[in-house]
């Protein structure tokens, strides 16, 4: 056989490999970004249930009491945690959170807001009570 | 009507905050106002969220929306102001922006200390503002 026989043989191994290929590399590519769409919608479904949380703690935060916020103080702790604990493990993973960093750091908001509105319930029903030196201030600002 | 007015910490931050169009939080001021330019007293009294409240103010925390970035009430700015319950007064004592490049994730309670410090040391000095004007200084 000749160098151009070899050469054309070869050239249609390739082809009939390649086409073979595309088509279940096209499969993987599918499986691949319906997993990450899936991934995502999830991640943007616990966001809105954090922000909704967030933003309905903010709206009744007048109408919690002490008594009240210690019903659900240790709950909101734990809630905050998982959050975290999850946005660690999309953190660490290259692949998924290349593939995802704009729902991911979105999520990260989420969880921030989340850990204000609850700081927010900690400082107020809890600490500023045993705080002396805002008791203080707080006389003094009564006096002015 | 209201009285509003200002610490030093307050009109620094709004400043700084102000200086460069591309930071995007040059609406803070507009933003700031339009909370406030169609509350009576009592609804400010009545806003959420209120950190503490003894017999003649309370100190509040709320969000505001960034008008500038089209931002939310939960991803703009957070306002943190006393109102007196007494009389018929705001005092704006700081602000931050939640997101950008000064953007800040909360006010440490030393810091929250620090700036009722400040407002009982200048109680006599503060500055007023025109809520209907952008909070130009009167």
């Amino acid at each position: 056989m000749s160098v151009v026989e070899e050469i054309v043989i070869k050239i249609n191994d390739v082809q009939v490999e390649s086409g073979k290929s595309i088509e279940s590399f096209e499969q993987v590519a599918n499986r691949f970004l319906d997993s990450v769409i899936s991934f995502q919608n999830e991640v943007r479904n616990i966001s809105k249930l954090a922000n909704d949380l967030s933003d309905y703690i903010y709206e009744g935060f007048d109408n919690v009491d002490k008594d009240g916020y210690l019903q659900f103080r240790a709950k909101l702790q734990d809630v905050i945690k998982r959050l975290n604990a999850s946005y660690l493990i999309f953190r660490k993973n290259e692949t998924v959170y290349s593939s995802s960093k704009e729902v991911i750091r979105e999520f990260k908001c989420s969880i921030l807001d989340l850990t204000e509105i609850a700081t927010d319930l900690e400082v107020s029903k809890i600490e500023l009570e045993n705080d002396e030196d805002f008791k203080s201030l707080a006389k003094q600002i009564n006096d002015l | 009507m209201c009285t509003y007015l200002s610490t030093e910490s307050f009109r620094t931050q709004i400043s700084k905050l102000t200086k460069k169009a591309k930071d995007g939080y040059s609406s803070i001021n507009e933003d700031v106002c339009s909370v406030f330019s169609s509350l009576k007293h009592e609804d400010i009294v009545q806003l959420s969220t209120t950190i503490w409240e003894e017999e003649t103010f309370k100190i509040k925390k709320i969000r505001i929306g960034n008008s500038h970035l089209k931002l939310s009430k939960r991803d703009g700015f957070r306002l943190f102001f006393l109102v007196r319950k007494d009389r018929k007064e705001v005092v704006f004592l700081f602000a931050y922006p939640k997101n950008g490049c000064h953007g800040q994730i909360d006010i440490p309670t030393k810091d929250r200390l620090n700036l009722l410090k400040e407002y009982i040391n200048t109680a006599g000095s503060l500055v007023k503002h025109d809520i209907a004007n952008s909070l130009a200084p009167i």
